[in-house]
């Protein structure tokens, strides 16, 4: 069960192993957790739930993250969600690029790059702020 | 060049007059031979002169041509003008006949000889010598002045004035002009023969109208002075003829008084001579008197009967025997002159004795020859003459001469001083300005001159003259005439002939200098003409052929054009499309026609437009001459077209008709590949960080439970860690790699502080630097300022440099970091002692996967990527990177930076 102050975060990651170790490492940080594999499913969840956050990985199947950003986009309320882009891509890629100034995520993240603890204290950040 | 120079002018008179002079004379010449002439040969002296003269001036004209003529012509020339200077110096000139002649037959072969050698010589030399036309020209005008000058002398001084020799000077002068302005050598205009022809034709006519004009006026004013003079001379002959006649009749009437009486005393006869009133009457007669015929035995029975009349000292003059005897007893008026004559026997004298011899035995009056009066006793002597009157015996049959003879009893004469008789005649008769001559025959010589002076027998011009006869008292007297120059000179038509001349001469020269100037310009206009349409054609060849190679040309051009392999565009400064080739229509994939009406802009990649549009304006402001670069185009289906456009910005001199000249080659392919390149890269670092990220967390969240690890599985968790670290770092650097070489870098320009870039980089190598009691001193100086820069790169370059700096120092030892600010850029000074880079090697530090071999051998961590790409990517900012470095010792690196690096 969620408390008014837990907040709801889902995830969209498609490698297994990413998966497992986002989702415990954000339970870890009291967050409730919500997880999907592909984008597809990740839209479904993201309409139905409104999360407080959403982190997304970009290259996934059925639906990529691209496509989920234009959808959610398109959403009423998926306008003005919070997204984190977490991605092994980089910035310099130019349809990442591209997606990032249209769709505005909150931050963009290269999962390699990124250590879980400095993630959750983006997460953090991102949560707090409107 | 003056329109007439006097050089021209004298050039003309003498190839005219050689001309007209030389087909005069040859005409003379011609018509002498053939025709006969009546010149006497002393006319034909003069004529000798002036005609060797002219037929040497001809040759002298042709001598211009033809050397041999010319040469022949000058010795001519010479020969007579040498004779001309004896003939006025008196000289014997008759030697130079020898050569010229004055006979025609001489000088006909010799002038024959000449002429043809002047025909003949062109067929041996025809040179043509450049001043010899000026010369002959000259030396022809002068010796046409002089030959006429000659000429005019001969005859009379007065006919310098004579109209005809005037003109004929002036005609040639004419002539000589026309004919030297279209002959001379030098003239600017090279008359063509048809106009030379037409001048000379010009020149020619109306100075042979004039003259014709003159001539006929001067021949109408002589055929009328000759008729006048010969009703004057003619009413001269009668009167005289008339008034002698007169006085046959007193003479007639003297006799008949002897006749009539029987007797006639001296008394009777004064008185009847008295009555006569001679002097008044019959001015001229000297008296009328009577001579007896004395026999020789009736002499001095006569001479006592004279002498008893009161003369004493009466005798029969002269003195002699002679067969018979005739004396002069009555001489009235018995004046001074007259007592000379008594007693004087005429018949001694031969010329009246023939006279009286005629008379006595015709029967008929008789005049004698010219005589010398025995009246002539002072200075004042004149020609005399005689007429006999006979006087027979009464009643005396006088039918035969023997008759006559035997009844002669005497004479009633008188004796005439001719010029008192004449004068007499015409005392108060206007004779009219004719001078004339009586001689007692046909032959007019001195011997029987009665009257007048001798004529000149050769007078040079046409003046007026007439020999008549008439026949007096037995003797055929002629009476020769001459018109005096001024004859007829009240007459008013004389005059005309020389306004005539004057007029024609007026008109004849003002047509000619017309008509050459209508000529000449014609001339020169036809001259400029043709120059003209040489150069024109010239020009028109010129430009025919120029206008065939520009056509060859811009045919090929406009073909290279349509069938280039790339495709080629003409745009206007305002992008739109004005032209487009094949092979761009093709890319393009719309048609001409739609191209036309679309711009650039709306069938390129907006974003690339952007630039485009940026690059196309610095072209127009004339920043730069013309770029390259990569955009999508639009395909007419809709789909991107990756093509490399060049383009330049074309414009003439005078800044208009400028347009953008655009060509666009398709790189889809090349796009296609380095897409693919560039995806495989993305991808393949996507895939291999993705189990590195993997590792990391689980590695991360395994070290984040460190209750339950001991210190062995600790460390053994950070090995793997850094490991993991490493390998991102790897494909890290591999994915910037690739994307330098692609060229897929892309930089995020925004403000950046180098200097806190710098900072966080030390301090985030700090913990490890400590590791080996390694220090980092940052010092700053310059006036700060932010730079425009990428902060990922800015953060590779100067990690790399600075961990290459940590990893390569010498424990103990500090790294030296220098920010220095300057006006126009920045620089950072990185240096450490350590290992350094051997010199052997330095040239290739900064070349891919290198890593010298000093630092090979002691970590063999490194990749020898991190200096190539730092390199491209400082070079991609227009930074500058360099290095100062020892072995062993101090290495220093410098990056230069611009502020604005984008």
């Amino acid at each position: 069960m969620t408390t008014q102050t837990q907040k709801r975060i889902l995830v969209v990651e498609d490698d297994q192993a990413l998966n497992m170790a986002l989702v415990e490492k954000l339970k870890d940080a009291d967050y409730v957790v919500d997880t999907t594999f592909d984008g597809e499913k990740g839209l479904e969840v993201a309409l139905a739930k409104k999360p407080d956050l959403i982190l997304l990985d970009l290259l996934m199947p059925v639906m990529d993250g691209y496509e989920f950003m234009t959808s959610l986009r398109a959403d009423e309320w998926g306008n003005t969600a919070k997204v984190i882009i977490l991605t092994n891509f980089s910035m310099s890629e130019e349809k990442v690029a591209q997606t990032v100034i249209d769709k505005k995520p909150l931050s963009f993240l290269v999962k390699s790059s990124t250590k879980l603890k400095h993630l959750v204290g983006y997460i953090k950040e991102a949560l707090s702020s409107k | 060049m003056p329109f007439f120079s006097f050089k021209k002018i004298l050039n003309t008179y003498l190839y005219s007059v050689a001309i007209l002079i030389f087909l005069i004379q040859l005409w003379y010449l011609l018509s002498y031979y053939f025709f006969g002439g009546q010149e006497s040969a002393a006319n034909l002296d003069t004529y000798t002169v002036s005609t060797f003269l002219c037929i040497s001036i001809g040759l002298y004209f042709f001598a211009q041509y033809r050397r041999i003529a010319g040469i022949i012509g000058l010795i001519l020339m010479v020969i007579s003008f040498l004779k001309i200077i004896a003939m006025f110096g008196g000289l014997d000139y008759q030697l130079f006949d020898y050569f010229l002649g004055t006979n025609t037959r001489s000088y006909i072969p010799i002038s024959a000889i000449l002429i043809a050698t002047a025909f003949v010589s062109p067929l041996i030399d025809s040179k043509n010598d450049s001043h010899l036309p000026e010369v002959t020209s000259l030396t022809v005008f002068f010796l046409s002045i002089f030959g006429w000058f000659i000429y005019i002398n001969g005859g009379f001084v007065s006919s310098l004035v004579s109209v005809k020799s005037l003109q004929s000077l002036i005609f040639f002068i004419l002539l000589s002009l026309g004919i030297f302005l279209v002959y001379h050598e030098n003239s600017i205009i090279k008359f063509k023969k048809k106009s030379q022809f037409q001048i000379i034709m010009v020149l020619i006519s109306t100075v042979g109208i004039m003259l014709a004009a003159t001539f006929v006026s001067e021949r109408f004013i002589y055929n009328s002075l000759q008729r006048q003079f010969e009703n004057q001379t003619t009413i001269i002959k009668n009167e005289f003829a008339e008034r002698l006649q007169l006085y046959i009749s007193v003479l007639e009437g003297g006799k008949g008084f002897f006749n009539a009486s029987e007797n006639v005393t001296r008394e009777e006869w004064k008185t009847y001579v008295d009555t006569l009133d001679l002097n008044t009457n019959y001015p001229g007669i000297q008296g009328v008197g009577y001579s007896e015929v004395v026999s020789p035995q009736d002499k001095s029975d006569y001479i006592r009967r004279i002498r008893s009349q009161g003369f004493p000292n009466f005798k029969i003059h002269p003195e002699g025997n002679r067969d018979v005897y005739t004396s002069i007893i009555y001489l009235e008026p018995f004046d001074e002159r007259n007592k000379e004559a008594f007693g004087y026997d005429m018949f001694s004298n031969e010329v009246r004795r023939a006279a009286m011899e005629r008379a006595r035995d015709t029967g008929e009056p008789a005049m004698t020859d010219g005589v010398l009066l025995v009246q002539e006793i002072d200075d004042d002597i004149q020609v005399g003459f005689l007429i006999y009157v006979p006087y027979y015996s009464t009643d005396a049959d006088l039918s035969t001469v023997e008759s006559r003879r035997q009844n002669l009893i005497g004479y009633v004469y008188s004796p005439f001083r001719t010029n008192d008789l004449v004068e007499g005649i015409f005392k108060n008769f206007d004779v009219g300005n004719i001078n004339f001559s009586i001689y007692t025959s046909n032959i007019i010589n001195e011997e029987n001159r009665l009257y007048g002076k001798l004529p000149d027998m050769n007078p040079q011009n046409d003046e007026l003259h007439r020999s008549t006869s008439m026949s007096i008292a037995g003797k055929e007297l002629t009476l020769y005439f001459t018109a005096q120059s001024n004859f007829g000179r009240n007459f008013i038509f004389n005059t005309a002939p020389f306004f005539i001349l004057i007029t024609g001469l007026g008109i004849s020269l003002l047509s000619t200098m017309v008509f050459y100037a209508i000529v000449s310009s014609r001339q020169r206009a036809e001259l400029y003409a043709s120059q003209l349409t040489k150069d024109l054609q010239k020009q028109v060849t010129t430009l025919k052929s120029t206008i065939n190679e520009k056509d060859r040309f811009s045919n090929m051009f406009e073909k290279a054009f349509i069938h280039s392999p790339i495709g080629i565009s003409i745009v206007s400064l305002d992008g739109k499309w004005i032209r487009a080739n094949d092979e761009l229509v093709h890319t393009l994939g719309y048609d001409t026609d739609t191209l036309t009406e679309t711009s650039i802009e709306d069938i390129t990649y907006p974003k690339d437009w952007l630039v485009e549009e940026a690059l196309n304006q610095k072209l127009i402001n004339g920043e730069t001459n013309a770029y390259q670069l990569k955009k999508r185009f639009i395909h007419k289906k809709g789909h991107e077209v990756w093509t490399e456009i060049s383009v330049g910005l074309v414009e003439d001199s005078n800044k208009e008709d400028r347009f953008f000249i655009m060509h666009v080659r398709d790189i889809t392919t090349e796009e296609g590949v380095d897409q693919a390149k560039t995806d495989f890269v993305s991808l393949a670092s996507h895939q291999m960080r993705t189990p590195l990220s993997s590792i990391n967390w689980f590695v991360e969240m395994l070290m984040d439970d460190k209750k339950s690890l001991t210190k062995k599985q600790q460390s053994y968790l950070q090995q793997i860690n850094q490991s993991s670290e490493r390998m991102v770092t790897l494909i890290d650097n591999l994915l910037n790699i690739s994307r330098v070489e692609l060229g897929t870098l892309v930089f995020n320009f925004k403000e950046l502080d180098t200097k806190e870039i710098i900072s966080d980089i030390i301090d985030a190598y700090a913990k490890r630097a400590k590791e080996n009691k390694i220090d980092f001193k940052l010092e700053i100086s310059g006036d700060q300022k932010t730079i425009i820069g990428d902060e990922v790169y800015m953060n590779i370059v100067f990690d790399n440099i600075i961990a290459n700096a940590v990893k390569y120092a010498f424990p103990e030892t500090t790294i030296d970091i220098d920010v220095k600010y300057f006006p126009a850029h920045m620089t950072v000074s990185i240096s450490n002692k350590g290992y350094g880079i051997p010199s052997g090697e330095q040239s290739q530090i900064f070349s891919k996967m290198y890593r010298a071999n000093n630092i090979k051998a002691k970590d063999s961590e490194g990749f020898g990527l991190g200096l190539y790409l730092i390199k491209k990517i400082i070079n991609q900012l227009n930074g500058t990177i360099d290095f100062v470095s020892e072995e062993n010792e101090t290495t220093t690196f410098n990056v230069t930076l611009p502020y604005d690096q984008e």
